[in-house]
């Protein structure tokens, strides 16, 4: 299996029609769980991203001063 | 033997002719060639006229030194400027002859106005062609860098204002760092344009090494200011493929060279301030841009924890919000189930409960009924049975009369007889013939008789 690579974009698109669909109660009880399991792992690894992105950043601008 | 005259004899007929052919004064325009003034303050000067760069003609002219200090003083309020070489003038001159000294020319006056028109005429001329040529604010659209570095300077070493200028630029406060080069020419004197020019095209020669040029000119005299409105510098600088500054201290009038430069400004220092600037500006504005890219990029970043953590929360709520229904949903179908299989129950139970009394008045009624029934039955049995035993019995009498009536043995009593034939009754037999034996039996007879003769009877 090819690992792709994360793209935060994607994931974050994913977790919105997740959430919508849940709360539009679109999903039976047997979905529900793998669902939110999906949704909880994309959140995870968003916030990975989203910190390694913030810390790069700051050591980027840091070198500027 | 010529008729001779001696030399003061002629020198004074020439006097003498002048003296009546000439008025006493005459304005005259002229170009003043030589000057000098001597230890006492009187002026010697040479007033030339030139036709194309050719001396035409040429005189001998003097300003006493008491004269002097007002002409040049009231020219130099109007013109701005100190009588020089190379100055058109007009002139109120007395013709002297001197029979030692010779013919010249006592300038009482001088007319400024003069001088400043021409001057101011000859500038238009240079400024006219400029812009016939088309080239007049060339200078101004060359692409100055946003921040000049390399700066190529044309001025003299010991002018005052280069000293202030490279002390102002290379230490300044901010650290900038410049690169500058000096081009001498000497600014001062008849030299003065030439070395310019020549400084000029040596800046040419290496112009891919410089942002800008800058000619810098501390102050001086005005007079030195010339050389920036003749045509040929103020062509070169209006035309020259980077931008220049020029900072050649006019006190007054702009010169051409300022003119058509990019920019001009008055004093050297005011050139380093304008590099300075132009450093802060981009300094100012790198800072500037990286604070923007510093809050925006985390604007974005806190925007983007934001909609994780609102993401995160609309996933809880809306998870436990649907499990919520689904409880909801399966206890009320489970109300509703022992709701509806009550009431189902009730209901049956109501209809068996029903039943049960519709069968209990049912049957009670039947047995009722039938009790009834059987009372009447009985009773009409009863009664009926009596008559219909009765008739009975009459019939069973009438019977047993007629089979009395029909017992053979009462017909044998009454008379008649029964005849057989071989145990068989006549009826049946077929044939009689004669001689058969007939056993007939009477009531009291038994006998026994041969056939004669048997025939067929016919009935009436």
């Amino acid at each position: 299996m090819s690992k792709q690579k994360f793209n935060y974009k994607e994931a974050i698109e994913k977790i919105e029609g997740i959430v919508e669909k849940i709360e539009n109660g679109e999903p039976n009880v047997d979905e529900l769980s793998g669902m939110v399991k999906e949704a909880l792992s994309l959140l995870k690894k968003c916030k990975a991203k989203l910190k390694k992105t913030e810390t790069d950043i700051n050591t980027t601008l840091d070198e500027l001063e | 033997m010529q008729e001779s005259l001696s030399l003061s004899e002629l020198n004074q007929l020439i006097q003498l002719a002048l003296n009546e052919q000439l008025e006493p004064t005459y304005w005259v325009v002229a170009e003043i060639g030589e000057m000098k003034r001597n230890h006492k303050g009187h002026c010697y000067m040479d007033l030339v006229e030139k036709e194309e760069e050719k001396i035409i003609a040429k005189a001998r002219a003097t300003i006493w030194s008491y004269e002097f200090y007002n002409i040049s003083r009231w020219f130099e309020s109007i013109t701005r400027q100190e009588l020089q070489e190379g100055m058109k003038i007009l002139a109120k001159v007395v013709v002297q002859y001197h029979q030692v000294f010779g013919l010249s020319l006592n300038i009482k006056d001088i007319d400024p106005q003069y001088t400043l028109g021409e001057r101011a005429r000859r500038k238009q001329e240079v400024i006219n062609q400029l812009l016939e040529e088309g080239v007049f604010d060339m200078n101004k659209e060359a692409d100055m860098p946003f921040f000049p570095q390399r700066v190529a300077i044309i001025s003299s070493p010991t002018a005052a204002g280069y000293g202030d200028f490279m002390d102002q630029l290379h230490h300044n406060p901010y650290g900038y760092k410049f690169h500058t080069k000096l081009f001498r020419a000497t600014l001062q004197g008849d030299r003065a344009a030439d070395s310019i020019l020549e400084a000029i095209h040596l800046v040419h020669e290496s112009l891919d090494d410089f942002d800008c040029l800058l000619i810098l000119r501390g102050g001086g005299a005005q007079v030195d200011l010339d050389c920036f409105d003749t045509y040929q510098i103020a062509a070169h600088t209006a035309q020259f493929p980077i931008p220049v500054i020029t900072g050649i201290g006019h006190e007054r009038d702009e010169t051409i060279t300022d003119m058509v430069a990019h920019t001009a400004v008055k004093t050297p220092t005011a050139a380093a301030e304008y590099l300075l600037g132009k450093a802060m500006a981009v300094d100012e504005q790198l800072n500037q841009l990286t604070d923007r890219i510093q809050g925006s990029s985390k604007q974005i970043i806190q925007d983007h924890w934001n909609l994780i953590d609102k993401l995160t929360d609309r996933l809880n709520y809306g998870v436990r919000h649907e499990i919520q229904k689904e409880i909801h949903r399966t206890e009320k179908l489970g109300q509703n189930l022992q709701h509806s299989s009550r009431q189902l129950l009730q209901k049956e139970e109501n209809t068996n409960t029903q039943l049960k009394h519709r069968l209990i008045y049912s049957s009670r009624n039947l047995i009722r009924e039938s009790g009834q029934k059987l009372g009447e039955l009985e009773k009409h049995l009863n009664t009926h049975s009596l008559l219909f035993l009765n008739q009975q019995k009459h019939q069973l009498e009438k019977l047993q009369q007629q089979l009395q009536l029909l017992d053979p043995i009462n017909v044998l009593r009454r008379g008649y007889s029964i005849t057989t034939l071989n145990g068989k009754i006549l009826r049946e037999v077929e044939e009689i013939r004669s001689g058969d034996e007939l056993m007939t039996k009477t009531d009291i007879q038994l006998i026994k008789s041969i056939v004669k003769e048997a025939e067929k009877a016919i009935n009436d």
